[in-house]
């Protein structure tokens, strides 16, 4: 159990996961900062700030650096404990599979927790700004807000909300493919960037097949106006792809205890 | 009689004052057709802004699957009106930040594809200053 701490410790209190979390807020800020001078007239709404750093207009560089912020924190850290021979030592405290199952889901927490980082403090900030400037807390013309409508969707925090929960899971699901792709590349720099690779092949290549094939759909709850069970099948597919590389893939570690 | 003539004149008066009012404050629509890069922006040639009120964007043609954003800009590139996000057609509308300031004034038209659209997008429409 206490093994379990010890790797959340090495996995949320690290340089990595500090760096990821700041780019994730900056980024999602980044996206409405251009707004900031139209808080006293009143004229945006607090949903339309909240999209801007997310989905809309041309300031939301979260939706490119996705991929990146997912898999920076912890993705390349069972590379890093093959090169530096520590799953020699680990196994001698644990089995290879309650490692690797622990490792997984961890570098899944991590990922989803570094993505939605930003949208969470931006919501916070969004929400002070909101009191502050007494903005109204929808305005007309959002296209992501009219499809939450067209769901019977109607409050504008439950919208924020769905929102978050989908970047996290997004987060989840890169940095767990990820984790399955770096048994094979064994390189940390290569694991970071393989899942934005994967990410930029098929939003320019496999798009063009199908637009349901853009990973962008993971991380955008309005791409291509789609319901939820496309995302949550690429989501899976990706999940099980990972899960599979990782348990199945990699050097067998000797049980030596 | 004499009543029925007044009203008579008042009713063509009010007619005649709605067509007239109409006329007058119909927005002109210019037309583009355009493929959007993925990294630069599409911008329209300068037109006049003739009232306070939106600009729209008529949106007719979007390539399938695609996402844009559309603002309006003035001569200098400053961005004058709120940015609208759209992966469909259909009439946009632009708030101005300050519409009276920019009566009469020369802006343009600006059409990007947001972080997340990594190709090239086709688009048509029209769109007006107000």
């Amino acid at each position: 159990m206490s093994y379990i701490f010890e790797e959340l410790k090495r996995a949320f209190w690290s340089p990595a996961m500090l760096i990821a979390s700041l780019l994730s807020i900056f980024m999602f800020i980044g996206g409405f900062i251009e707004y900031i001078s139209w808080l006293p007239s009143g004229q945006l709404s607090l949903l339309y700030l909240f999209l801007s750093g997310y989905n809309s207009g041309t300031a939301n560089t979260l939706a490119l650096a996705f991929p990146i912020l997912a898999c920076l924190p912890f993705v390349a850290s069972y590379v890093q404990d093959e090169n530096n021979h520590l799953t020699n030592y680990i196994s001698i405290r644990t089995s290879e599979r309650t490692y690797k199952t622990i490792k997984f889901f961890i570098t899944g927490l991590t990922g989803g927790v570094a993505v939605a980082i930003g949208p969470v403090v931006g919501f916070m900030i969004l929400s002070v700004l909101s009191f502050v400037f007494q903005l109204p807390l929808e305005g007309e013309g959002l296209e992501t807000a009219e499809m939450f409508h067209s769901m019977g969707i109607a409050s504008p925090h439950l919208m924020i909300l769905l929102i978050i929960l989908t970047i996290f899971g997004c987060g989840f699901t890169l940095a767990s493919f990820g984790l399955g792709l770096s048994v094979f590349v064994k390189n940390t720099y290569l694991a970071v960037l393989m899942p934005f690779v994967f990410y930029l092949i098929t939003s320019t290549i496999f798009i063009d097949i199908n637009p349901l094939l853009n990973a962008q759909i993971l991380y955008d709850i309005n791409k291509t106006g789609m319901g939820s069970w496309p995302r949550v099948a690429y989501a899976a597919i990706l999940i099980i792809i990972g899960a599979v590389s990782f348990f199945g893939g990699g050097r067998k570690i000797e049980y030596t205890r | 009689m004499t009543i029925n003539r007044k009203v008579a004149t008042g009713l063509l008066s009010l007619g005649l004052f709605s067509i007239g009012t109409g006329i007058a404050t119909a927005a002109t629509y210019y037309d583009y057709d355009a493929r959007v890069p993925a990294i630069a922006d599409f911008e329209t040639t300068n037109k006049t802004k003739q009232t306070t009120g939106s600009a729209y964007n008529n949106v007719t043609y979007l390539a399938k699957g695609a996402s844009l954003v559309s603002w309006v800009e003035n001569t200098s590139g400053t961005n004058i009106t709120s940015k609208v996000t759209y992966s469909s057609t259909g009439k946009k509308t632009m708030d101005y930040k300050a519409a009276s300031t920019y009566k009469g004034k020369s802006v343009h038209l600006n059409i990007s594809t947001p972080f997340g659209e990594n190709e090239a997008v086709s688009t048509k429409g029209n769109w007006t200053p107000n």
